[in-house]
């Protein structure tokens, strides 16, 4: 597997296989450090990935065995019981829920950002800052030389008007 | 699709999906490293291959160059260098080599040594007082070569004026002579008389006088025994202020001059 292929093809699984360390590891930062080393192994043997036929769950499958020896090294801070391992042992379903998930995230994100695209330019801003890169209120007074006041007033309006699209997405 | 009970859930997907794009940038990152150093170590292993081949020569060079000086005897203990060191003076600037260097006149800082041991007996032929200069004589042979050696030192053993006759050797004759050779004994001579006449019983003792103006005063002491008889002669020579100051002791006879400010 060429480099191209590899970033093509194995790449856009992390969000999958960060989704299944989380839920076997229970951790955020234990999940993406397993997550990198079954990157680093796929990319050692990326040779042998051509003549595997179901790549994601060759992926997911070697993430699951990855979370596994982590659990059994002596470092594992989690409490697991042998259940938490059981809970993936069924890999096609795994795989599938998995599946699912990642893609009703993406599709979430894709609806939000539509929305903001949808809201004046100052209220977008706002929002993006607010909730999605979570900053505090006196970082974007400096950033936008803003009073908190304004701050708080425009994104009040913006919120309102994302209600209001959500609403009228979920009945129609 | 699934629509969102609330706007909280939409929030919270489009955070996860931006640190999952994140991620992926990341590990997009690490495998364009990946990549690129797999492609390296062919030129860093050949960059350390001539560096460690390079280290090694220049470690041997080393070696053999500090065995060959430890093998190689001391240039000083050498005497050929010496006399290369000789050769390097241009013939002009040596003296015409004398036929017969055995009969070569043996020459020292005071001038030849024969005219000082002949002058130096005229001298006594023509005192007075010849009792008193003729062991005096004898011991200025001896004088000569203690000039040479140590000014101020006594010079009462024979065997060791003997062994200094011995150290005059035809290699110092090649030698250049020096440019400031002292006066003879002739140029000397009228102050010398003229001093006698001022001293009365005062003798030549030495001929050793030099006529630098600012000698320090120093003495010496020759003991001697003549049959039962000890004899000790004192010479002192120049003062303070230049004049020069010849005196004479024998102490068999305790006579003490008192010249100037200097007294004996």
């Amino acid at each position: 597997m060429t480099t191209d292929k590899f970033k093509h093809i194995i790449i856009p699984l992390q969000s999958h296989m960060q989704l299944l360390a989380e839920r076997i590891l229970g951790d955020e930062t234990e999940a993406e450090d397993a997550v990198q080393d079954v990157f680093m192994r796929l990319w050692e043997q990326r040779d042998k990935l051509d003549g595997v036929i179901n790549v994601k769950s060759y992926v997911l499958q070697s993430t699951r065995l990855r979370c596994i020896d982590i659990i059994r090294s002596n470092g594992h801070s989690k409490e697991f019981t042998t259940s938490d391992v059981d809970a993936t042992s069924n890999l096609p379903d795994l795989t599938e829920e998995i599946s699912e998930e990642v893609e009703l995230t993406e599709q979430r994100s894709a609806m939000l950002h539509s929305m903001l695209n949808d809201l004046p330019e100052k209220q977008r801003q706002l929002i993006r800052m607010r909730y999605l890169e979570e900053k505090e209120i006196a970082e974007i007074e400096k950033a936008l030389k803003m009073t908190s006041s304004n701050i708080y007033t425009t994104i009040s309006r913006a919120i309102q008007t994302l209600k209001t699209k959500l609403k009228n997405e979920y009945t129609r | 699709m699934n629509t969102p009970d609330n706007l909280q859930q939409l929030f919270d997907a489009a955070k996860r999906h931006q640190k999952d794009l994140s991620r992926q940038q990341k590990l997009s990152d690490l495998v364009d490293q990946w990549a690129a150093a797999e492609a390296a170590p062919k030129k860093s292993t050949k960059r350390r291959t001539l560096w460690l081949s390079m280290g090694i020569a220049a470690g041997i060079l080393l070696m053999v160059s500090i065995g060959l000086r430890v093998l190689q005897p001391e240039p000083s203990a050498n005497p050929g260098t010496i006399v290369a060191k000789i050769d390097t003076i241009p013939q002009s600037a040596l003296p015409e080599p004398s036929s017969d260097i055995d009969n070569a006149t043996p020459t020292t800082h005071d001038g030849p040594l024969h005219n000082q041991k002949n002058s130096t007996k005229a001298i006594a032929a023509s005192s007075a007082e010849r009792d008193i200069v003729q062991p005096l004589i004898a011991d200025n042979e001896n004088s000569v070569d203690n000039e040479n050696s140590a000014d101020k030192e006594n010079s009462s053993d024979k065997e060791n004026s003997a062994n200094n006759d011995n150290r005059i050797t035809p290699k110092e004759q090649v030698l250049p002579p020096t440019e400031h050779v002292l006066p003879s004994i002739e140029q000397v001579l009228p102050s010398i008389e003229q001093m006698q006449q001022s001293t009365g019983q005062m003798q030549l003792a030495d001929n050793t006088i030099t006529t630098k103006p600012k000698k320090t005063v120093y003495e010496r002491t020759s003991s001697r025994l003549v049959g039962s008889k000890r004899t000790s002669v004192t010479r002192r020579q120049a003062t303070d202020d230049g004049r020069p100051l010849l005196a004479l002791t024998n102490s068999s006879t305790s006579i003490t001059y008192e010249l100037g400010k200097i007294k004996f």
